[in-house]
């Protein structure tokens, strides 16, 4: 430290010694920084994702530890017509809203993309849904889809849509619908935000490239700026459909899993096993069913993600 | 000439009727709440509902946060996602540091598992992680909370800050390194100082996160000492009536503090989830 009181060149006496304190090595230092992280990851995220995977394999309940079983859990699930129709609406509903989303997102990124007064307050009000929290979004739309008193069984009935009362959430027909009406509605902001900013960044060259080449605008969105988009397409939609797979509140708020267990979804369903009956071994086998999905997206995610981001 | 003005007209009034409608379909719903919040139980129920609160009145208010046990669950939530908040900027800040910065053996794979952990889902932790922390005694306490949502805050703030870390150049590292300072030294006085606004929105996130989650929160704390509010107010949907207005009153007091943040850091936050999911 003293060395630096000496400004350089002025001592006529050889230089001291650098008194550089001896370093530890680069690698020991960045192992003691990540230290805690790793005991994190260890001890609340690999072990437990193993110990879950087996328990999936036991008959552990809440108050008792349980015993292997095998495959049982998961020969009952796969002969349970409750799991395989809870399999199929998240199929469904991850499906359909990851779409709508997609579409409807690229199609307001494009409108609040162009100069419009008040961009920002208009941009800020428009993403307002994705800053509600996940419960009092559900909360929200339960009172809106209310049966007897909500708004829109008003608005339907009055407008002449309908002859009589639609059940929104109790006809488990239309409750996916309702859900999924939700479930957009929360998400739809993310994918605006991503949309908007990949269109910031397309070069403006590029369209007026193709414009001078006598590009239309519908050409030009498709051969300009939708390749421009791929990879932030890409992105957030493999995101979005992991988030939608896993949204847990919507459902358990808005129906339940109910009438007769006929709009559960996965987490759902594992939820009521597990906790609701206290099923803890059964509950387990309705996660690890699905991990193989997750874990080829994680893997393909993981992999874009950090693309252009490790030298 | 004329064509090219119908094209301009045309795409105007398409893009002010796109406008409206995406204002209508995100807004209504938030307005209804904060209508409904100030009607009497009454004017609730009433057919046809009313646009407007005829008498507008705060009782719904008063019940929500006298009446009930609303204002614990409130205070609850707070402490829980501060905890969260600290305990995930520092370990965040630690761990981000070598990653961007320093070479080690191990280092891509580093990162490589802390993206993957910030993709994990929560419904396929929470099972496993209701065994741990009942092993661990802390089922229903509000540090076990805290414990769980650091499973993803700790991954999700530490790759944010990567991409913060990484657009200040090593070179003032390797100044301060000459001179003496260690690793520490440099990450708390050289980089966390510029990197100030980063961690702010790195910890907007954390909190927001904390603050509303509902999966964990529902199956690992059920007393009132330690329930947040979100699993509070799904207690209140359980029961068979419910009591819409003081539902909604309690909602917009719950959202409140995450939309004065989110007001406040709007350009941050747009910008910050842009770098954090796509590196560019």
């Amino acid at each position: 430290m003293n060395a630096r009181a000496v400004p350089a060149g002025f001592s006529s006496p050889p230089p001291p010694e650098r008194p550089r304190r001896t370093h530890r090595p680069d690698w020991l230092v960045a192992y003691m920084f990540m230290a805690p992280a790793a005991a994190i990851f260890a001890a609340l995220i690999t072990y437990p994702l193993i110990d879950g995977i087996a328990t999936a394999f036991t008959d552990r309940a809440i108050a008792q530890p349980g015993k292997a079983v095998g495959f049982a859990n998961f020969a009952g699930l796969f002969a349970d017509p409750v799991f395989l129709h809870s399999a199929w609406n998240s199929l469904l509903l991850t499906a359909g809203t990851v779409a709508l989303k997609l579409v409807l997102g690229l199609a307001s990124a494009l409108v609040l993309s162009q100069a419009i007064p008040m961009r920002g307050l208009v941009r800020a009000l428009a993403f307002l849904p994705w800053a509600v929290p996940g419960m009092i979004a559900s909360l929200a739309w339960k009172w809106i889809f209310d049966e007897q008193s909500g708004v829109l069984q008003y608005l339907v009935l009055s407008l002449g849509l309908v002859d009589r009362p639609v059940y929104f959430l109790s006809d488990p027909a239309i409750a996916l619908f309702s859900v999924a009406a939700a479930m957009v509605w929360q998400g739809l902001p993310f994918f605006t935000m991503m949309f908007l900013a990949a269109l910031a960044s397309i070069p403006a060259d590029l369209h007026e490239a193709a414009a001078i080449d006598g590009a239309g605008g519908i050409r030009r969105f498709l051969s300009v700026t939708l390749p421009q988009m791929r990879g932030v397409i890409a992105v957030t939609v493999m995101l979005s459909t992991i988030w939608t797979f896993n949204s847990f509140e919507m459902v358990f708020v808005l129906t339940g899993g109910g009438p007769a267990n006929r709009t559960h979804i996965l987490p759902t369903l594992a939820y009521q096993y597990a906790i609701g009956e206290s099923h803890l071994g059964l509950g387990s086998a309705v996660i690890v069913s699905v991990i193989p999905v997750f874990v080829v997206l994680i893997f393909l995610l993981t992999r874009r993600m950090l693309r252009q981001d490790l030298d | 000439m004329v064509e090219r003005t119908r094209t301009i007209v045309v795409r105007r009034i398409v893009t002010a009727v796109g406008i409206l409608c995406i204002l209508a379909w995100s807004l209504a719903p938030v307005y209804w709440v904060v209508v409904t919040s100030l009607k009497t139980s009454q004017e609730i129920y009433s057919i046809p509902p009313t646009l407007l609160p005829r008498a507008p009145t705060l009782d719904n208010y008063r019940d929500a946060l006298f009446g009930s046990q609303f204002a614990r669950f409130v205070l609850n939530s707070f402490v829980v996602a501060l905890g969260v908040t600290a305990v995930s900027a520092v370990i965040g800040a630690l761990t981000a540091y070598p990653i961007s910065r320093m070479s080690f053996p191990g280092r891509a794979t580093s990162a490589r598992l802390i993206v993957a952990a910030y993709l994990l889902p929560p419904s396929l932790l929470f099972i496993p992680l209701f065994i741990v922390l009942q092993r661990l005694g802390l089922i229903d306490t509000r540090i076990g909370l805290v414990l769980a949502y650091l499973t993803f805050t700790v991954p999700f703030c530490t790759w944010m800050l990567i991409g913060y870390f990484r657009t200040i150049p090593k070179e003032l590292d390797e100044a301060a390194l000459m001179d003496g300072a260690s690793r520490l030294q440099t990450l708390t006085r050289v980089v966390l100082p510029i990197a100030t606004p980063g961690i702010a929105v790195v910890a907007l996130f954390a909190f927001t996160h904390a603050w509303n989650e509902f999966l964990y929160a529902l199956v690992y704390v059920y007393s009132n000492t330690s329930k947040t509010f979100t699993a509070g107010l799904s207690g209140l949907v359980m029961g068979d009536t419910f009591i819409w207005g003081e539902l909604m009153a309690s909602s917009v007091i719950a959202i409140a503090p995450i939309l004065i943040i989110y007001i406040a850091a709007q350009k941050y936050i747009v910008e910050g989830l842009a770098a954090g999911s796509v590196k560019g």
